[in-house]
């Protein structure tokens, strides 16, 4: 992994962490597998899911924050995520209000961190 | 099964009606409004049915939701109207001079009389499922409030994709949330029914031709409402899902689902020409660059004011309408792009059409549980699974004795035409109550 690659990737982690989603379902993941609601191995890979999910959109809000605004394409080519992923990262953020779609970069609409 | 004196049992002088989209609603409010008792059962967790995920109503580009809520806060706060949302109807025995109604209510998981309403618990709840609301093309929480103008406006927990970490427990400063909550099942004694249960849309995963499922940028007519709506997953911003592009060439596929003998409907759904021209109208109206072809059969503009308004949608917005039917949309994989192979029908030629994004206007089915309903209430359908009139001409919203029938229940139709039925269902109902003396 090149070193600027593994600083992406730290600063990915840094931001999905800052966010209480993270720090939650890890503080939790022993008592979500006990609670039962699920199965155990249905229940890890379910957060293994929630807390990739994290990463990808903290990659996503760290490349926004540091050379934004971006778009799909964009973003697709730098964290090597599938456009429609990226899209739906970017959805989910703007629905919690950290990311908003302003402009465009010729056809493509431009994300902004908030 | 031998019967109890008629007289023994005391049914209400209450009116059950079944569905709370624009018709039940409409119904509810009016029967209530006679000083007649409504028990309002929906079985999603907030009434405004499809009506309240529409962006602008045709033909008058009314904002669908700014018209209907106050009639949803109306039957929230109306004292004759006792509203059971996610509640569905189990089981219908004529009793006495009426009926003895069986209602299941599931458990919200959320005590109604202690949540605020106030969405926090769903803002932070770390558990996301597609929005049904929003069709799939923004997120929900496992605890959400169906969407912002919801009746009630209380939040409820979704089992199937909770994981039970106490988040949503921990910060509700309501102390709402309660797991323990169970089903109900409740006994409603009522003098009259009014089925109002609406409709889904014609499941065009089955269409394979057209590719919904397959490719990203093939949409169906209500997530395009979605997608342009202010409130909707992009905030109103026009992007297709494969890349978040701005489309720049637009097709809308007629009668998809609809007047098709290959799979059993062959019924003009009657709503799809108008709400595509209506659609393709609002993204000239946003986006004048856009270039929007509608692919029809036939226009059926019949409504009052519809033909004015197509003929505004081609001279004045400049959307180009097509004769001809698609046999065929292909994805290129490497753009997302699609091609469309569209016979003419006027001409016989079939061309290769080029487009970023393509709209279904899909048909209107009977919605799910109809068949199960009619069963519990003893009522004919007709031969497409839509609630039967008993006098189709004489009286189009009597069913049988004391059940009335309105809205896309009976058949497609639109939001007026719904209205209006709803009104006379109502109207019927109260008036039964009088015949049977129990008003």
């Amino acid at each position: 992994m090149g070193s600027e690659e593994l600083r992406a990737k730290l600063r990915a982690a840094a931001e999905a962490f800052s966010g209480a989603r993270a720090r939650w379902l890890l503080g939790r993941s022993r008592h979500i597998v006990e609670a039962g609601g699920l199965k155990p191995e249905e229940a890890r890979e379910v957060l293994m899911g929630m807390l990739k999910d994290e990463l990808e959109r903290g990659w996503i809000m760290s490349e926004l924050k540091e050379r934004g605004p971006l778009t799909v394409p964009e973003l697709s080519e730098t964290t090597g995520l599938p456009k429609r992923e990226v899209l739906r990262h970017l959805i989910c953020l703007m629905g919690e209000g950290k990311v908003v779609a302003k402009g465009r970069k010729g056809d493509y609409h431009a994300f902004s961190a908030t | 099964m031998p019967s109890r004196p008629r007289e023994v049992v005391a049914v209400e002088p209450a009116v059950l009606v079944v569905g709370g989209g624009i018709a039940g609603i409409q119904a509810a409010l009016d029967v209530a409004e006679q000083g007649v008792h409504v028990y309002l059962v929906e079985r999603y967790p907030s009434i405004g049915g499809h009506m309240a995920m529409l962006d602008k109503t045709f033909p008058t580009l009314d904002c669908s939701i700014c018209i209907l809520a106050p009639k949803m806060v109306d039957v929230a706060r109306h004292p004759n109207i006792t509203l059971l949302t996610y509640s569905e109807v189990t089981g219908v025995k004529r009793a006495g001079k009426g009926f003895e109604v069986k209602v299941l209510k599931k458990a919200r998981y959320v005590d109604p009389e202690r949540c605020t309403g106030c969405g926090i618990c769903s803002e932070k709840c770390p558990v996301e499922v597609p929005d049904e609301f929003n069709q799939g093309l923004g997120p929900r929480k496992a605890i959400y409030i169906p969407f912002p103008q919801a009746v009630p406006k209380v939040a409820l927990i979704d089992m199937e994709h909770c994981l039970r970490c106490g988040l949503c427990k921990s910060i509700c400063e309501a102390k709402a949330i309660d797991f323990s909550q169970k089903d109900e099942e409740l006994t409603l004694q009522v003098g009259a029914i009014i089925v109002a249960a609406g409709f889904k849309l014609v499941d065009v995963e089955g269409l394979r031709e057209y590719g919904y499922g397959r490719y990203a940028n093939v949409i169906t007519a209500l997530q395009l409402e979605r997608l342009i709506n202010a409130s909707g997953p992009t905030r109103g911003e026009l992007m297709r899902p494969s890349d978040g592009k701005m489309p720049k060439r637009v097709a809308f596929i007629q009668c998809v689902g609809s007047r098709d003998r290959r799979i059993g409907n062959p019924y003009c759904s009657r709503v799809c020409c108008m709400y595509a021209a209506k659609n393709a109208v609002l993204l000239k109206e946003h986006w004048p660059e856009v270039e929007v072809v509608v692919y029809y059969i036939d226009l059926r503009a019949y409504g009052k004011g519809f033909e004015e308004f197509v003929e505004r949608a081609r001279e004045e917005f400049g959307v180009k309408f097509v004769r001809g039917r698609v046999a065929r949309v292909e994805e290129d994989p490497e753009t997302g792009d699609l091609r469309l192979a569209v016979e003419d029908t006027e001409t016989g030629r079939i061309s290769m059409e080029e487009h970023d994004l393509v709209v279904l206007s899909v048909g209107l089915a009977p919605a799910d549980g109809s068949e199960a309903l009619a069963k519990l209430l003893g009522l004919k359908m007709d031969e497409y699974g839509f609630f039967a009139s008993s006098e189709p001409k004489a009286n189009p919203v009597a069913a049988l004795d004391g059940i009335f029938i309105c809205g896309c229940a009976a058949g497609p139709k639109d939001i007026p035409d719904s209205v209006a039925e709803a009104s006379a269902a109502a109207m019927e109902a109260v008036n039964y109550l009088r015949e049977v003396d129990l008003l």
